[in-house]
């Protein structure tokens, strides 16, 4: 939960960041070699999760986006995460548990992962520049902001034991907790390759609202119920290669 | 012309001032009057003081009511009407106790309005040199620069100089004076210049960066005294300015062109007299055979931030550049721009610039009228160069001078102690006297300012004219000696410019334009002149 | 290495139809640098947090000391603080090895929800290497910046940047809290640092600099005896991710021309 208020505050500090000061009446820039105002854009989209406490993706996404302005823009997107599953962090804390048996369902949050999703939002690029990576090779970028929602099909692990006291031992069963809504936000840069094609790196974190019955050991081998309520965070780094028409 | 109005007007204004007295003023009007102004009631002090110098028997009275009826008008902020008061005492004479008083006060008043021409004429036309030995050399010093300013107007730059140097150097308008002095010399260096008397150009020229670096000196070059310098002189940071731009141009007519660069360079980017600085310097690279600076200061000229500017002379010297360096191409295609954005222009300019049937008040809607609608005939000169024309720092005075008499008329009438007085009547008159003359006189500067315009068009056609006519004579020249007429076949481009060290930034250019890096083009061209022709 | 030229070489070919110009010019820009570092010294100060242990929860105050060697290359000194230096807080009566009580003293460290949920709610034990936290470090680093930026906010604000790699190394004392709920000292280690940042000039003499930096290190701590589980010693690789928020003052250097009247 600290991780996920971590990032929370890196927007805000890029929002932070990028605040202006002292606005001017000219324009910075005349002439822009890149503008996106009326663009309609296709994106093919490889990511992967990082920052999760238990589960990995490895994904990919197809999406389109089309910009009104320089500065506002639609986008929807359609992916599908190839890879899915526990860390090898989860694997190791429950390989050296040493009474969790005969718990199924584990009581911990953020142990969903999820397959496909399709959303769609609103992408808003307020900063645009350029840098220069040698003598000759000055490349320009927007730096943009993104927000939406959509829904995304969520499943997890259960555990199913067998044997009894120490000797027990346990197997886990993919369940399905089936399509939920979500929403997500993330930021990126968005690199001028040449006019029509860009590539977006950009870091997104899909979250839902779960409700979900664990079990767990109040005391001795006792076992009980426990509802889990918790935002199930998926953070993203997406690395997204982009063609304008128009 | 205008003169004969300038005089009308000291004319109608001496009258009104010198109106006869008709009948007797109570006994001891003149003391209330003064009880007033001294009481800070300049209204009723105003109506007083004319009543005493319309109807006082004592001329006495009435010469001290006709001088603070003046001033009680100015500290009202009625300048104009002030104005008629002061001059009435000026032409009086020195038989006129408050003569010199007067004159201070036209002074003033000439400086309310920033009027440098009605006012310093009559200044000029009553000067009297050994009367105005008693008055403030503060005021005298004035007096002195805008006769000056006058006689430098008409051309007459000996005696110009003689005011000018009269001017007292603890004056505010000391460093003026030296800037109108160091100008003289510039003008006088050019004149030498094109009757090919070379011993006198330099001379001149010295002689004005002597007075420029004089002015420069008065802040002492340090931030303290800059700071006692700024609180003494009138427009003493400007100033400074325009002598870091007029030494450019001294250096630039001695032909030392490397120093010329130095102090262009030194103009602030973005200030007022950046474009002008741009163009020139662009002229010094080139006359240095620095054609990849000088094309990048008119790179930047001709950049969206001066869509707007009125540069003819800009589009022929960088034909002239690329036709040095044997690229045809490229200065045809500044040819053609120059054709298409300027000489285009000159059938509608010289229709409207030359239209008998427009009064000058027409012409006078072009500068006092901030819309102009599409029935107004000024709405037909292209915005360029409308827009070139409101740049003369002269448009700012006329501009003032027309709201001020419009506050003034206001003023007038609202005035409830005047309600039907005759006071009232006759300044009102005089507020649309000037206004008349005002919009008349501006009207006068707009067509002349257009009928320039169109001839400095007309004159570059001509040069654009010769270049094209060189470039087919190039042309051939290639053909018969069996090189490729295309610039790309023939010569090398130059490599990039070189970088001093890493505390500078390169980017090359991809025609965009970032506000920061406007004056910091460069280009690299290629030299594509067969051998031996340059 | 030969991949990463062919990369940048093709990335430079590809931009080439965006510049496409007369082959007969060039246009270039050649200005001095608004903000020059070289030769000068910063002082900064951060405020960061750690974002990718699940257990451990850093928050750190930090103080560098840079010296830029040139626009390029800079060394810094760096203090990074999560508790307060050399304090241990109250020694737990008895216990050995020594532990402590003093969360206080400990402003920066914290462990997650996560850590929690795990423990007490699972009744799951991660390792001790992953709960081992960094009290104080102290380090040196070379500091690369070889990409410098530009950038309009709504094409109204113009901001410079440069954007920079560090490397390095230093040490770093660490603790960890055991199931008692008390510190334990888990050693001083060498710690290797890696990171990028961009500083965003205000000023020739300011800059706001946003730092990510991570700290690795091999931890080694103890695992006491349990009924089912014999004391053994945990060891694992950590890498700490710390985003850093800071400010700069900038000092000495070349003495910028002071464009003032009367020019």
């Amino acid at each position: 939960m600290r991780t996920r208020r971590s990032l929370s505050t890196i927007s805000v500090l890029c929002f932070v960041l990028a605040a202006p000061w002292g606005a001017r009446a000219d324009e910075v820039v005349a002439q822009r070699l890149y503008d996106l105002g009326g663009r309609l854009e296709v994106m093919l989209t490889p990511s992967m999760s990082t920052f999760d406490k238990y589960t990995r993706h490895v994904a990919a996404s197809v999406g389109l986006a089309y910009y009104f302005n320089d500065y506002i823009g639609l986008e929807i997107d359609l992916g599908y995460a190839f890879l899915h599953g526990d860390r090898k962090l989860l694997n190791e804390i429950l390989n050296t548990a040493e009474s969790l048996n005969p718990i199924e369902r584990l009581p911990l949050s953020d142990l969903k992962y999820m397959d496909f999703w399709t959303s769609g939002g609103l992408v808003f690029n307020p900063l645009y520049g350029k840098i220069n990576l040698s003598a000759e090779l000055a490349i320009n970028f927007h730096f943009y902001l993104v927000a939406g929602a959509g829904t995304a099909q969520y499943k997890y692990h259960e555990l199913r034991w067998s044997g009894s006291g120490p000797a027990a031992t346990f197997e886990k069963k993919e369940v399905t907790a089936g399509f939920k809504p979500m929403f997500y936000y993330g930021g990126g840069l968005r690199f001028h390759i040449v006019e029509d094609w860009s590539l977006r790196i950009e870091v997104r974190d899909q979250v839902y609202y779960d409700e979900y019955k664990a079990e767990h050991k109040p005391s001795g081998t006792t076992v009980a119920e426990k509802t889990i309520e918790d935002f199930v965070h998926i953070t993203m780094v997406r690395l997204g290669v982009c063609y304008s028409f128009f | 012309m205008r003169r004969k109005r300038i005089l009308a007007l000291f004319a109608m204004l001496s009258t009104l001032a010198a109106a006869s007295a008709s009948a007797q003023a109570p006994a001891g009007l003149i003391n209330k009057a003064v009880e007033a102004y001294n009481a800070g009631d300049l209204a009723r002090a105003a109506l007083l003081f004319y009543e005493v110098r319309m109807t006082d028997t004592v001329a006495g009275n009435r010469a001290q009511a006709e001088y603070y009826l003046g001033q009680s008008l100015f500290k009202m902020g009625m300048y104009q009407s002030a104005l008629a008061y002061f001059n009435a005492v000026f032409v009086a004479g020195p038989a006129h106790p408050y003569y010199l008083k007067g004159g201070e006060g036209l002074i003033n008043v000439a400086k309310a309005l920033r009027d440098d021409t009605l006012i310093p004429s009559q200044i000029n036309k009553y000067y009297n040199s050994q009367e105005f030995a008693g008055m403030d050399p503060m005021a005298l010093s004035r007096i002195n620069f805008y006769v000056g300013l006058l006689l430098y107007r008409q051309e007459k730059y000996g005696e110009s100089l003689a005011f000018l140097g009269a001017v007292d150097p603890k004056s505010s308008i000391y460093a003026k004076a030296l800037f109108l002095q160091a100008i003289i010399h510039t003008r006088l260096g050019v004149r030498y210049n094109l009757a090919g008397q070379e011993a006198q150009t330099q001379q001149e020229y010295d002689q004005a960066i002597k007075l420029f670096e004089q002015i420069l000196d008065l802040s002492g070059h340090t931030k303290s005294r800059a700071t006692r310098a700024l609180a003494t002189y009138e427009d003493i940071q400007r100033l400074w300015q325009l002598c870091t731009l007029n030494l450019a141009r001294s250096y630039y007519g001695k032909g030392d062109y490397a120093k010329a660069v130095v102090y262009y360079a030194r103009i602030p980017r973005f200030s007022q007299d950046w474009a002008d600085a741009l163009f020139e310097i662009g002229w010094s690279f080139y006359m240095r055979q620095e054609y990849g600076k000088s094309l990048g200061a008119l790179h930047t000229l001709h950049s969206p931030r001066f869509s707007d500017l009125f540069h003819p002379e800009s589009w022929i010297l960088k034909a002239t550049i690329y036709f040095q360096v044997c690229l045809y191409d490229e200065s045809k295609a500044a040819l053609a721009y120059f054709k298409d954005h300027y000489e285009s222009q000159l059938p509608d300019l010289k229709a409207i610039a030359t239209d008998a049937s427009l009064t000058n008040e027409q012409y006078a809607s072009l500068l006092l009228r901030d819309q102009l609608e599409a029935s107004d005939p000024m709405s037909k000169v292209p915005l360029m160069i409308r827009k070139a024309i409101l740049a003369n720092p002269r448009v700012e005075n006329f501009r003032h001078f027309l709201r001020s008499l419009d506050k003034e008329a206001k003023a007038i009438a609202d005035t409830s102690e005047w309600k039907g007085s005759r006071l009232a009547e006759e300044l009102s008159g005089v507020v649309t006297v000037q206004r008349n003359l005002l919009e008349k006189t501006a009207g006068g500067f707009v067509k002349t300012n257009l009928i320039q315009t169109f001839q400095t068009i007309q004159g570059f056609v001509g040069h654009a004219k010769m270049i094209q006519l060189e470039i087919i004579t190039r042309e051939r020249g290639l053909l018969k000696a069996n090189l490729s007429i295309k610039a790309e076949e023939r010569g090398k481009l130059a490599p990039r410019p070189h970088v001093p060290d890493e505390t500078w930034n390169y980017w090359p250019f991809r025609q965009e334009y970032w506000e920061d890096e406007l004056g910091f083009f460069q280009y690299t061209v290629r030299r594509a002149c067969p051998e031996g022709q340059q | 290495m030969k991949k990463l030229y062919i990369s940048i070489a093709s990335i430079a070919l590809l931009s080439a139809p965006a510049a496409a110009q007369s082959p007969n010019e060039r246009v270039h820009v050649l200005q001095k640098r608004d903000y020059s570092v070289k030769n000068k010294f910063e002082v900064s100060a951060f405020g960061g947090l750690s974002i990718d242990d699940i257990f451990t929860q850093h928050y750190s105050a930090t103080l560098s000391l840079d010296y830029h060697l040139d626009e390029a290359f800079a060394l810094e000194l760096m203090w990074m603080t999560c508790k307060v230096p050399f304090a241990l807080g109250d020694k737990v009566e008895g216990s050995d090895p020594a532990e402590y009580k003093g969360d206080n003293l400990r402003f920066g460290n914290h462990y997650t929800d996560a850590y929690d949920e795990v423990k007490n709610d699972a009744k799951l034990s991660p390792s001790n290497a992953d709960l081992a936290m960094i009290n104080n470090f102290l380090g040196l680093s070379v500091q690369f910046s070889p990409i410098y930026g530009k950038w309009t906010l709504f094409n109204r604000t113009l901001g410079h940047a440069d954007f920079y790699l560090s490397a390095g190394g230093g040490v770093a004392s660490t603790e960890f809290k055991n199931a008692r709920g008390n510190w334990v000292d888990t050693g001083v280690y060498f710690v290797g640092t890696f990171g990028l940042g961009f500083r965003i000039f205000l000023a020739r003499w300011f800059a706001i600099r946003l730092d990510v930096r991570d700290f690795t290190f091999a931890a080694r701590v103890e695992r006491e005896a349990s009924a089912s589980v014999e004391a053994q010693v945990d060891t694992k690789i950590r890498n700490t991710m710390f985003v850093m928020l800071g400010v700069s003052f900038l000092f000495g250097g070349e003495a910028p021309v002071e464009i003032w009247s009367p020019y």
